[in-house]
């Protein structure tokens, strides 16, 4: 049996890579290889020399840091807390967390805009005008990091769900308080290092979404880098290859980065 | 092991722990119904009973993790049912696999003195020392994955015994771990204790365990004390007949009492203790009381045998349908195979005797 599920595992995988790479290799040649010129990289110069390559890609990384921060902050707590107390109230929070998968990112934006709208209108007289001005700064646009905090929810609820399953909170917990630790101590030095997986998948899926989120910043008028590199692209079959092929490389480098950084972190606790 | 690992681990005053009329409800379930206990300094309790009767809850209320209804949680006579669990000085082994999957050995063990803002030099030596004391010195390194099942609930002792608790507490340590570990374990932890002096409450439901390990053993039962004593008084005289059966093996022969003596087949036999206010009752025997003879003309026969090694257990069915157990010396019992007629008596001396519950 075990032979046998190792005999199919090549040919699988062969094919897993042919699908994947096979598209992925021929969009680079397309690139790269410009008829009459030889080998060139003259389409990802020209993009990296586009008016607004680095803001807005710094836009959407500091987007990415800010969600990942806040959404971690809201839910590390709240799945912990739903565990130790509450166990009875998880489907509630489940359901309450997927819904953001279930409403399209057009109704949502929809919304968003809506209220944008309405808000500075009823509040012109109001200090909460300033906040509508603020967060709408397209310097540093917090109301995407806040429709991006709302979209991650499921994503990051799943991941930490899943790494809380593994352990015994209550239990780790407990000891840790028997051995003289106070509850902020307890979670932080016995549950949080146990969840540094999950925490991982969390920020992972979250940079991933934050990185190749479009719709909402196309449609509330901001440009971070996926708006960015679609608005350049357009004209030019080749160019607009060259970004489809530079953003996955940029997502994957970003993606190794926060890999490498949490494998750092866990040889240097452990010696 | 060292003496230098001995005076840093020993607790400088064994403490005194009474729980008094506790009482604690988990909606419909009364978990604890008034429960009254004291340990005695330095002393190695076992809290024994079935499941569900409240054993953890009581435990977990000297822990502080478990808050009492009404009642209260003495330590050396001062109430602590409002220090919270990390003041509590108490130190805890979980009957699942507690150690932080994160740390190695001894940072587990060392994890309690970071807590108390122990210097790191100060922290290793006295971790390393208590991993001595475990017998686990070369496996400080490991962490809680590469460790055997036994090898983590030792750690989990090293690490509760580091802040040098006042009281030990043990929740079915060793419920986990397969038979013959639990044996070695157990010793080494009633060793250990008796070396340190250290107050120490083992919950089980194992009553051999109980029995074999501990100064006294507590037998609960639906969240009451039933009776505290010595193992071998609790196992000879067992103050109900709830512990009489719970301890040890007991069968009940229906008799009939009169006056200060019971008539049990076909025996006379004076009463134990003081006898219950009816007529109809039922004489408590262990099987190893019990003596059977092989005889034809016998209306008892023999159901079923079991070989412990050394002994044989003989389940014999009474001519009125009662079941009775007889422990024989082997040899005596290879004779006795299913069916055969049997005599059953009992040896001339006071016998238990409890109220008729069929
Ligand atoms: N947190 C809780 N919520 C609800 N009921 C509980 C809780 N803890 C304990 N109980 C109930 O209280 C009773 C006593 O539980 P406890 O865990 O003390 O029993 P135990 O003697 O330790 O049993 P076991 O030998 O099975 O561990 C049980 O009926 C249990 O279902
Ligand atoms: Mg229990």
């Amino acid at each position: 049996m075990a032979r046998r599920v190792n005999a199919w595992r090549w040919p699988v995988l062969g094919f897993a890579a042919l699908y994947f790479l096979v598209p992925l290799a021929a969009s680079v040649v397309f690139t790269v290889d410009v008829p009459g010129r030889g080998v060139t990289f003259d389409a990802y110069r020209r993009i990296v020399s586009t008016e607004g390559f680095t803001t807005s890609l710094l836009l959407s990384l500091e987007l990415a840091l800010v969600t990942i921060a806040l959404v971690l902050l809201l839910m590390v707590p709240a799945v912990v807390a739903l565990r130790l107390g509450a166990p009875r109230l998880r489907p509630v929070v489940e359901v309450v967390c997927s819904l953001p998968l279930v409403v399209p990112p057009i109704a949502f934006v929809a919304g968003i805009s809506t209220v944008l709208k309405w808000g500075p209108e009823h509040l012109s007289r109001t200090p909460l005008f300033q906040t509508f001005v603020a967060v709408q700064n397209p310097d540093f646009p917090f109301v995407l990091v806040l429709a991006y905090v709302v979209m991650a929810l499921p994503f990051v609820y799943r991941a930490l769900d899943a790494g809380l399953r593994a352990i015994d909170v209550r239990t780790l917990v407990e000891a840790a308080r028997s051995c003289g630790a106070a509850w902020p101590q307890a979670l932080l030095r016995a549950v949080l290092p146990n969840l540094r997986g999950a925490l991982l998948n969390a920020s992972f899926l979250t940079l991933a979404l934050v990185l190749g989120e479009f719709t909402v910043a196309q449609l509330l008028g901001f440009t971070p880098f996926a708006v960015w590199i679609y608005s350049i692209g357009g004209s030019q079959a080749q160019l607009s290859v060259a970004v489809s092929v530079l953003s996955l490389l940029v997502t994957w480098a970003l993606l190794l980065t926060l890999a490498g950084f949490g494998g750092r972190t866990k040889t240097a606790s452990r010696g | 092991m060292t003496a230098t690992a001995l005076e840093d681990v020993r607790t400088e005053q064994a403490a005194t722990v009474e729980f008094r009329a506790l009482r604690r409800e988990f909606g419909q379930t009364v978990a604890l119904d008034g429960l009254d206990l004291t340990v005695r300094p330095g002393e190695f309790l076992a809290l024994l009973g079935p499941s569900g009767c409240g054993k953890t809850t009581a435990l977990r209320m000297l822990a502080g993790f478990e808050h009492p209804d009404s009642g209260e949680v003495l330590v050396d006579g001062a109430d602590v049912t409002r220090v919270p669990a990390h003041r509590r000085d108490a130190g805890m082994v979980f009957q699942s696999y507690s150690l932080f999957p994160h740390l190695s050995a001894v940072d587990n063990v060392a994890f309690g003195l970071r807590m108390r803002k122990v210097g790191t030099a100060e922290r290793r030596r006295r971790a390393t020392e208590l991993l001595e004391l475990v017998g686990l010195a070369d496996k400080g390194a490991r962490y809680p994955h590469q460790l055997s099942g036994g090898q983590q609930q030792r750690i989990a002792l090293a690490r509760a015994l580091a802040l040098r608790p006042r009281v030990l507490l043990l929740d079915e340590p060793l419920s986990a771990l397969d038979a013959k570990v639990r044996l070695t374990l157990r010793e080494e932890i009633r060793r250990l204790q008796q070396e340190l002096g250290i107050t120490t409450l083992f919950v089980t439901h194992d009553q051999e365990e109980a029995l074999s390990v501990a100064d006294r053993v507590a037998v609960m039962r639906e969240g009451r004390l039933e009776q505290c004593a010595e193992p071998a008084e609790l196992y000879g005289r067992p103050a109900t007949a709830f512990v009489a059966e719970f301890v040890g093996t007991m069968s009940r022969v229906p008799a009939v009492l009169s006056g200060s003596t019971v008539e049990v087949l076909g025996l006379r036999l004076p009463v134990d203790g003081t006898p219950p206010g009816t007529a109809e009752v039922d004489v408590l025997v262990r099987p190893e009381g019990v003596r059977l003879t092989a005889d034809d003309g016998a209306d008892a026969r023999v159901v079923a045998t079991a070989f412990f090694g050394a002994a044989t257990r003989v389940t014999v069915l009474l001519a009125d349908g009662t079941e009775v157990k007889a422990d024989l010396p082997t040899h005596e019992a290879a004779a006795l195979t299913a069916g055969t007629a049997v005599r059953v008596s009992l040896p001339e001396r006071p016998v238990l005797v409890a109220e008729r519950t069929a």
